[in-house]
């Protein structure tokens, strides 16, 4: 299937040669020329002549800081023009509709991955489910095939995922379309598990789709995004925008509100300048397999002994690799139907960033790989900022502190006239207009889009209220996200390793109070005093650190107020952070809310039970176990002795880990089963009890 | 149904011969192979009701024989080899292979919902044709097949940072790193030793 020789040039070359210049040359002037402006106001207010090295590291920070800002202003700048002009004629939605033949029932065999691990098993299946639905419809779904590749560390999780997988393929008469598949040794996260799909099955495919155990893509966009790469044999990747949905929580609610309203500006200006060279997620995407299988396996990072590292962030690099070994990446964002869902809380969304902090950071060592297109480098160089930018405005507020403590304390003494009215203080004042004019001209250009689309956000008055809440909220969040990420990037810089943390998507309660004071009460009390000391030590210089300090102030509520879906609920019956996709829900995410609280550990343990206890699931697990050699030995009396604790005292008496042990041998799970039936009540534990009830019909 | 059912009615009259103290075992015994047989969905309970009697009455027959062994063990593994029995039995499709027959047959049956539709089936020695052709057709497939891809990671050189790394990491060890740090350290002290004692003003 997959029968495009890597080696052979891909024939069509579908973009103008002048255009992508044109728009690179009008993009980054504008950058440069924004950037030039603010740094020559910063020489200004800073008093130059006269350069200490401090003013000197002052103005390289705000220069390297202050293009940050002018690059996010610039996308949404651009974007906000395409937007304006009726859309980019060069998207990839647009580009790739000729030489489409939508006819034929069956794509090109394309193989649907979807990598889990301990992910709700409900929401899981549930999303597949609605899209081989949504595949159905179309009419052309033959060349797909599903897979779930599950990493699965719970026992409890991988009974429950076997049992629902069955259940799916009989209900949707799927067998042979939609495969399971759980690894044996679970190495190298997200990226490893599709490199073994890649390895085992990759080559019977030429397309790859790539979800996140969140993600939904309805069958349209599917079908599209197949004849879309069979229209550009030299697209070896295109992207496609995910919308966030299905948020309950407040954080939630407004992290989704933010990126329907502005993000597809970002990404429409994002587009407009790096065109086939465009960003890979990891997820929601469709991939080329034969150049992906070539190129793109990850390599492993410099460094000696325990510091050679596997990428963690692996999108980003494939991607790279990818453009590297020719082939494009198109980020399509105009068409509808590509859906996630965002981290529910702040505490979520951090442990989150933490993984994604350490993961950028490893990128630096792709800055200087010879070979890499510029704009690869560019994506690497942004994902780095994107994080390390933090602790540089750490550094810069203190900076700044320390300047204007010094400026008063000498004009206090006379060392030096300050004149209202100076070069220095009209620069200062011009130059923070400049900022505050590039930070919310993206909020701005946002809310005039979603003005002219106001009926799916609740209308003009809820539209506009909901957007000054959500620059308050992001206004809050800022300087908090400053400091945690400040702390990510030490920490990854100290080497200190991130755990694999599994991504909690449940909305059901708030965080607990004692969890947020934990976390945030550091970041609470630092702001309070900081508030209390400058006040009394710095009144001058009071209200320019004051939005910082009491941001921090507020990380306890922030935090702890925004994670209940009880507020999100009430925000939304009150009209407000209204998206399109809220007001008008595509058919694919029917019935996804419907999962009950899946992190129970009893409504979990229910898998595990039927595994043990009911003889199809039981089947099912040795089918799936596939052939493994006997133990014998030592290893099978250890076995034994786990069998008979597990029946005895339950499964909380078993480490996941040794009943992961248990549940992967085969003799085990036949013998579990037998002895179950066969062993008298009082050699069995209370948990076994439900086996004997009544089958739910 | 291979079961002996006809000549176990007449047995069957004989159960109130077993000791007193052993009928809360056997009533044991019979619930857990009720709930037992109930998993396997059987949509016939009546056919049910038969199978499970037979079992049980085959079970109080093995008793005599092995007067040792509880009766919810010797009735339930009992069953369960029969039912194993049975499944190793069903025709497969052939890629079915002949390891895990009993749980291939089983999702067999599963998938095309057999002991729904031809609940008389279940410990029967006769197999309807049409189960017949259900499972054979109905091969199990948790992936297809293997077409095994070389996708290996292949060394990336990482510019001149990485190889001034590596060349830091491989050729200097602690010791040298150590002695940096002591000649800095020295000649920091000395240069503050020199301000302090001859420019201080």
């Amino acid at each position: 299937m997959n029968d495009l020789p890597t080696g052979s040039p891909p024939p069509t070359v579908l973009l103008p040669r002048d255009i992508l210049p044109l728009r690179r040359s009008l993009f980054f002037g504008i950058f440069l020329l924004l950037v030039g402006v603010g740094a020559w106001l910063m020489v200004e207010a800073l008093g130059a002549p006269g350069f200490g090295v401090r003013h000197l590291v002052l103005l390289w920070l705000f220069v390297f800081l202050f293009s940050q800002i002018v690059f996010g202003c610039c996308l949404a700048l651009f974007g906000f023009l395409e937007w304006t002009r009726g859309g980019d004629p060069y998207e990839a939605s647009r580009l790739f509709v000729a030489g489409v033949d939508g006819g034929e029932p069956t794509s090109p065999a394309t193989a649907i991955v979807m990598p889990i691990c301990d992910e709700p098993v409900a929401r899981v299946f549930g999303a597949i489910r609605n899209m081989w639905r949504s595949l159905a419809v179309t009419g052309r779904s033959g060349g797909f095939d599903f897979f779930v590749l599950s990493d699965s560390r719970s026992p409890a999780v991988w009974a429950a995922e076997e049992q629902s997988w069955f259940a799916l393929c009989k209900e949707e008469n799927a067998f042979g379309r939609i495969f399971y598949r759980k690894r044996r040794l679970s190495t190298h996260g997200k990226s490893g598990n599709v490199a073994d799909f890649c390895r085992r099955w990759g080559s019977r495919y030429r397309y790859m789709v790539v979800l996140d155990a969140d993600s939904v893509l309805s069958g349209k966009l599917l079908t599209w995004l197949v004849e879309a790469m069979e229209a550009n044999p030299k697209a070896g990747i295109i992207q496609t925008m995910p919308r966030l949905v299905r948020g309950r929580t407040l954080f939630r609610r407004l992290q989704q509100f933010s990126a329907s309203l502005t993000g597809p500006l970002f990404a429409a200006g994002s587009h407009y300048w790096h065109f086939a060279a465009g960003p890979y997620w990891g997820h929601n995407a469709i991939l080329r397999l034969a150049p992906f299988l070539a190129s793109c396996a990850l390599p492993d990072l410099p460094g000696p002994g325990r510091l050679r590292l596997h990428i963690m962030s692996h999108d980003t690099v494939e991607a790279a690799l990818m453009r590297k070994a020719g082939y494009q990446s198109w980020l399509a964002y105009a068409p509808d139907g590509s859906y996630e869902e965002g981290p529910p809380n702040l505490t979520e969304s951090l442990g989150r960033d933490r993984r994604w902090c350490q993961g950028n950071l490893q990128h630096f060592w792709f800055l200087f790989v010879p070979g890499l297109r510029f704009s690869s480098r560019l994506h690497v160089y942004a994902g780095l900022l994107s994080y390390l930018s933090s602790p540089l405005w750490l550094l810069f507020l203190g900076l700044t502190t320390w300047e204007a403590y010094d400026v008063e304390r000498f004009a206090a003494l006379g060392a030096l006239v300050r004149r209202s009215g100076s070069l220095a203080d009209r620069a200062t004042a011009e130059l923070l207009g400049l900022t505050l004019i590039l930070l919310f001209l993206p909020k701005l250009f946002g809310l005039v889009r979603g003005l002219f689309e106001r009926r799916g956000f609740g209308g003009f008055l809820r539209l506009t209220a909901s957007a000054f809440l959500e620059l308050c909220f992001s206004a809050l969040l800022a300087p908090i996200l400053m400091l945690f990420y400040t702390r990510f990037v030490l920490l990854a810089s100290l080497g200190r390793q991130i755990p694999w943390r599994i991504q909690s998507r449940t909305e059901e309660g708030a965080l607990p109070l004692r969890a947020v004071l934990r976390d945030y009460s550091v970041i609470t009390l630092a702001g309070g005093l900081g508030l209390g000391l400058v006040a009394w030590e710095m009144p001058f210089f009071f209200w320019p650190l004051f939005p910082i300090l009491f941001s921090w102030l507020c990380a306890v509520p922030l935090a702890w107020l925004t994670s209940g879906a009880r507020l999100g609920d009430l925000t939304r019956r009150a009209g407000l952070f209204l998206t399109p996709e809220e007001e008008h829900p595509a058919p694919e995410l029917a019935g996804l809310d419907r999962r009950g609280n899946e992190a129970d550990p009893l409504q979990l343990s229910q898998g595990l039970l039927a595994l043990v206890a009911d003889p199809y699931a039981n089947a099912l697990h040795l089918a799936l176990l596939r052939r493994r050699e006997a133990r014998s030995g030592r290893a099978r009396e250890t076995l034994e002795a786990l069998e008979a604790r597990f029946l005895q005292e339950g499964p909380g008496s078993l480490s996941a880990r040794e009943l992961a042990t248990v549940l992967s041998d085969p003799a085990s799970v036949r013998s579990l089963h037998v002895n179950l039936w066969s062993r008298s009540r009082s050699r069995l534990h209370r948990f076994w009890e439900a086996a004997f009830a009544p089958p739910p019909t | 149904m291979d079961l002996p059912l006809l000549s176990l009615n007449a047995e069957a009259a004989d159960w109130a011969k077993l000791p007193a103290e052993s009928l809360a075992d056997w009533r044991e015994a019979a619930a857990r192979l009720d709930a037992y047989l109930a998993r396997w969905k059987v949509a016939d309970p009546f056919y049910q009701r038969l199978i499970g009697t037979s079992l049980l009455a085959l079970a109080i027959r093995e008793q005599e024989r092995n007067p040792g062994r509880p009766p919810v063990e010797l009735t339930l593994k009992l069953a369960q080899e029969k039912v194993t029995e049975w499944l190793e039995a069903l025709p497969l499709a052939p890629e079915a292979g002949s390891s895990g027959r009993a749980a291939v047959a089983a999702l067999g049956l599963a998938r095309i919902g057999g002991l729904d539709r031809w609940p008389r089936a279940f410990l029967s020695k006769e197999t309807p044709p049409e189960l017949v052709e259900g499972l054979r057709e109905s091969a199990f497939q948790a992936g297809p097949a293997l077409q095994v891809s070389h996708m290996v990671s292949r060394p990336i050189d990482y510019g001149p940072f990485a190889r001034l790394a590596r060349e830091a990491w491989e050729q200097v060890g602690w010791r040298e790193v150590g002695a940096i740090l002591v000649f800095w350290i020295g000649v920091f002290g000395l240069a503050c030793a020199v301000y302090f004692l001859f420019f201080l003003p």
